[in-house]
């Protein structure tokens, strides 16, 4: 049998780091997520890998940027403002194609002061958030298990594609514990990595010249066709969805991250009192699964979506559904208290649930 | 390699193996020559095979993408960072980045500065042309005082935009830092010296003592608004006085 | 959430520096052992000391939907704040345990059993305060029997092995026991 251990989410993103092969991590401490870097300053030297401390997050992403380079698997972790700070290099890599991994701890709005509660406020900013109009797949766990798969399954899609990769989670999950299986996993074939700098002596002295969109790129519109080309196939391969008990459903939640585990104890709930309640719960936030919400949307009629924000997610079910099934929305008032401590709670959702039946 | 023209055919030394040619700079520019001269001292030292070069924004991006060793290049600001994450990943490897003064004393200022501190094993090579060269001349952390630039039209002035910056003099008492030194190619007698430092510099990085910088003081004729020999001589007047040339620290062995 | 039979859920919420979070910890490694499941949420303000601290820690032999809830069968309260809603956040027919040495209100609510424990002020008497938590988990077994005792101090001796706590550990397995009798002798005490 797999082994079992209790591990809290941040714990399991540094493990879950260290058996994809990421040998070298580098971050700035941020509240909530600062385990991380604990575990990986402890146990990356352990299997001779490199641990830095950086002098902030810009230059955290890019260390990540330099180490990558390389061709080897790299890491880093943040939460929302360091995010924001990150943006530029993260951006870079998108355009550059230098593939690696950031897990996001997202917490509640910019600055300080609400560090370290919870909050899902930055939907919209790692959907939507590199410059140059590309994207890159964003993986938003719900559970500690799902935490140890993606981010070992976002290692693979970043190396496969080349393309940087996100995991998303927040607050409750990086703080939480509960069983996490230590399962092996093949996600299969991976190309060779041709581009990596490791001197031009690695390549039978052919040099390689990797860099960005600029004023010398010759062919521009050939570039952006590529990188058209690229999303297109990860959204047919990589888009990723979980429904639960959507069979019969007459009302259709949609919710992720913590909010789909609070969702989740609420179709249950929902269910022993009679109510015909599913969950749809996307897994990657980009692509996003719309044909999939659609088709669960109209078979239920009747949608809420429960986020731990003002409306962000709501606006991706919305395009996804195109105004064919009316679409609700329970978003942060509904945290149990006013203040940072607050939490949606299956309690809540399932009044509204009630209300709009 | 390249096509043979008037210029080329009459050369007195071989053409450097660039993997572009020409390379676009202004007339009288010294950044040709500084990248040529690191290209020759990485041919010398055998180091081609294994380095990479990690280029920034400006004017300095083109020699990362001239020099036909494997090279990154784009980012305005944190090749110092960049630099210091692929050394530690790849340790065998000869890591060195290129950086405009713009780079070093402003947008890239804090990772240069804890770079140094860090004691990163890498070498980094600054062009100080005293202006942000590609962007119209602007006011550079290097700019003298006095100079006109278009952000500085009365021209430097302590009161607004402060005193020049000396980026090898101000690491130079780090702990970590091995070699900082600043030289010139206005000369062929300077361009030997310069040589010189370079070759000291990347011999740093190889018997792991750590960080190491040299700066360059380049001619830009485009924004200074000089002929190339008019420059020479500002360089002499003007930016030696505020800038002097030499070593400012070498580290010999490991102080353990 | 209604499923006692199949395992059950508690809140703890107090202040920074109140020990929820050990509580909760210490709980969910005991309860780790007994149960096919256990979740922990830490909830708590954002500076390391001070403000509110809650634990919710779920036990159960099915798949744990939700691991944090507004309700649950048992709150222990040590936060005056909190104290109104700790109150409204019990099941009905549900335990709520309150540190009254911290606590001066009493709770209004007929339909839940409610234990005042001086656990604070006991464990100052003792010298260390920081082990009032201990007597508060000790009371929580008492009045709930979702564990046997000895699965805690099980729990607590091989968490403790090496770390700083090992020195507390007889100190702490002394408050368990102290808020063990307290319940029990809890009747026989007038309200």
């Amino acid at each position: 049998m797999t082994e079992r251990i209790l591990h809290t989410g941040n714990d399991t993103v540094a493990r879950a780091a260290i058996s994809a092969g990421c040998k070298h991590y580098f971050a700035y401490p941020i509240t909530p997520q600062s385990e991380i870097a604990h575990y990986m300053a402890r146990e990356l030297p352990k299997i001779g890998g490199c641990f830095l401390q950086s002098e902030g997050e810009y230059a955290a992403a890019y260390m990540l940027l330099g180490a990558a380079l390389s061709g080897e698997r790299v890491m880093t972790s943040t939460s929302s403002p360091g995010l924001a700070l990150m943006q530029e290099p993260l951006s870079m890599m998108v355009t550059a194609e230098i593939p690696a991994v950031v897990v996001e701890t997202q917490r509640l709005g910019p600055g300080t002061g609400t560090g370290g509660q919870q909050g899902q406020t930055d939907y919209r900013f790692v959907t939507r958030g590199v410059y140059g109009g590309l994207h890159y797949p964003v993986l938003a766990p719900y559970s500690v298990s799902e935490i140890f798969e993606f981010v070992q399954l976002a290692f693979h899609i970043a190396d496969k594609y080349r393309i940087l990769t996100m995991v998303l989670t927040d607050f409750v999950l990086g703080r939480m514990t509960e069983y996490l299986e230590l399962k092996t996993f093949d996600f299969g074939p991976l190309p060779e990595k041709d581009w990596a700098l490791k001197g031009k002596a690695h390549k039978g002295g052919r040099s390689n010249f990797l860099f960005t969109v600029t004023g010398m790129m010759l062919d521009i519109t050939g570039f952006f066709q590529g990188q058209q080309e690229k999303s297109k196939r990860i959204i047919d391969s990589e888009t990723r969805w979980e429904t639960y008990k959507t069979e019969d459903a007459d009302f259709l939640i949609v919710s992720y991250g913590y909010s789909a585990r609070m969702s989740k104890g609420a179709v249950n709930t929902a269910r022993a009192q009679g109510i015909k309640a599913g969950l749809f719960r996307p897994i990657t936030l980009w692509p996003f699964p719309r044909e999939a919400l659609q088709q669960e949307a109209l078979k239920a009629g009747k949608v809420l979506v429960v986020e731990d924000s003002p409306g962000e997610l709501v606006e991706d079910v919305e395009l996804a559904v195109q105004g064919r099934v009316p679409v609700h929305f329970l978003g942060i008032q509904a945290r149990h208290i006013a203040r940072a401590e607050g939490l949606i709670l299956p309690e809540r959702i399932l009044q509204e649930v009630r209300e709009l039946l | 390699m390249i096509e043979e023209t008037a210029i080329t055919k009459n050369l007195v030394c071989k053409t450097p193996a660039f993997r572009l040619l020409p390379l676009g700079f202004c007339a009288g520019c010294h950044y040709g020559i500084i990248f040529r001269l690191i290209d020759e001292v990485l041919e010398e030292m055998e180091l081609k095979g294994i380095t990479v070069c990690i280029g920034g924004g400006g004017c300095s991006a083109m020699g990362a993408m001239a020099m036909d060793v494997d090279a990154f290049g784009g980012p305005h600001g944190p090749g110092t960072a960049i630099a210091s994450a692929l050394k530690r990943v790849c340790p065998d490897n000869f890591i060195f980045a290129i950086q405009g003064d713009g780079e070093q004393g402003a947008i890239g200022l804090g990772s240069f500065v804890a770079a140094a501190v860090r004691g990163e094993n890498i070498t980094i090579i600054t062009m100080n042309n005293a202006c942000y060269g590609m962007t119209g001349g602007q006011l550079a952390p290097t700019t003298p005082l006095g100079m006109v630039t278009p952000t500085t039209p009365e021209g430097r002035d302590q009161e607004m935009a402060g005193f020049p910056f000396h980026g090898p003099e101000l690491v130079a008492p780090l702990r970590g830092v091995a070699y900082a030194a600043r030289g010139t190619v206005h000369t062929p007698a300077n361009r030997q010296r310069s040589k010189k430092m370079v070759k000291t510099a990347f011999q740093k990085q190889l018997q792991r003592l750590g960080f190491a910088v040299v700066e360059f003081i380049c001619a830009c004729p485009t924004n200074w608004r000089l002929s190339p020999v008019d420059c020479a001589r500002y360089i002499e007047e003007k930016m030696i006085p505020e800038f002097p040339l030499g070593e400012f620290k070498n580290v010999e062995k490991n102080e353990g | 959430m209604e499923k006692i039979d199949k395992g059950f859920r508690v809140i703890f919420a107090g202040l920074g520096g109140h020990g929820a979070l050990v509580f909760g910890e210490l709980l969910t490694e005991a309860v780790a052992r007994r149960y096919n499941y256990a979740s922990f949420v830490p909830n708590y303000a954002p500076s390391m000391r001070g403000g509110e601290s809650e634990s919710i820690v779920v036990a159960s032999n099915e798949e744990i939907d939700s691991p944090a809830s507004f309700e649950a069968e048992a709150v222990v309260a040590t936060s005056p704040s909190a104290f109104r809603l700790a109150e409204k956040r019990v099941s009905p027919g549900g335990i709520l345990i309150v540190d009254d040495s911290i606590i001066c209100e009493k709770a209004e609510r007929k339909d839940i059993k409610v234990f005042y424990i001086p656990a604070r002020k006991i464990a100052s008497e003792e010298g260390n305060p920081l082990i009032s938590n201990f007597i508060l988990m000790g009371a929580y077994l008492e009045a709930t029997k979702t564990l046997p005792v000895e699965i805690v101090e099980e729990t607590l001796e091989s968490t403790s092995k090496g770390t700083s706590r090992e020195r507390l550990l007889s100190a702490n397995k002394r408050a368990l026991h102290e808020g063990i009798r307290l319940i029990a002798n809890y009747s026989q005490q007038p309200l």
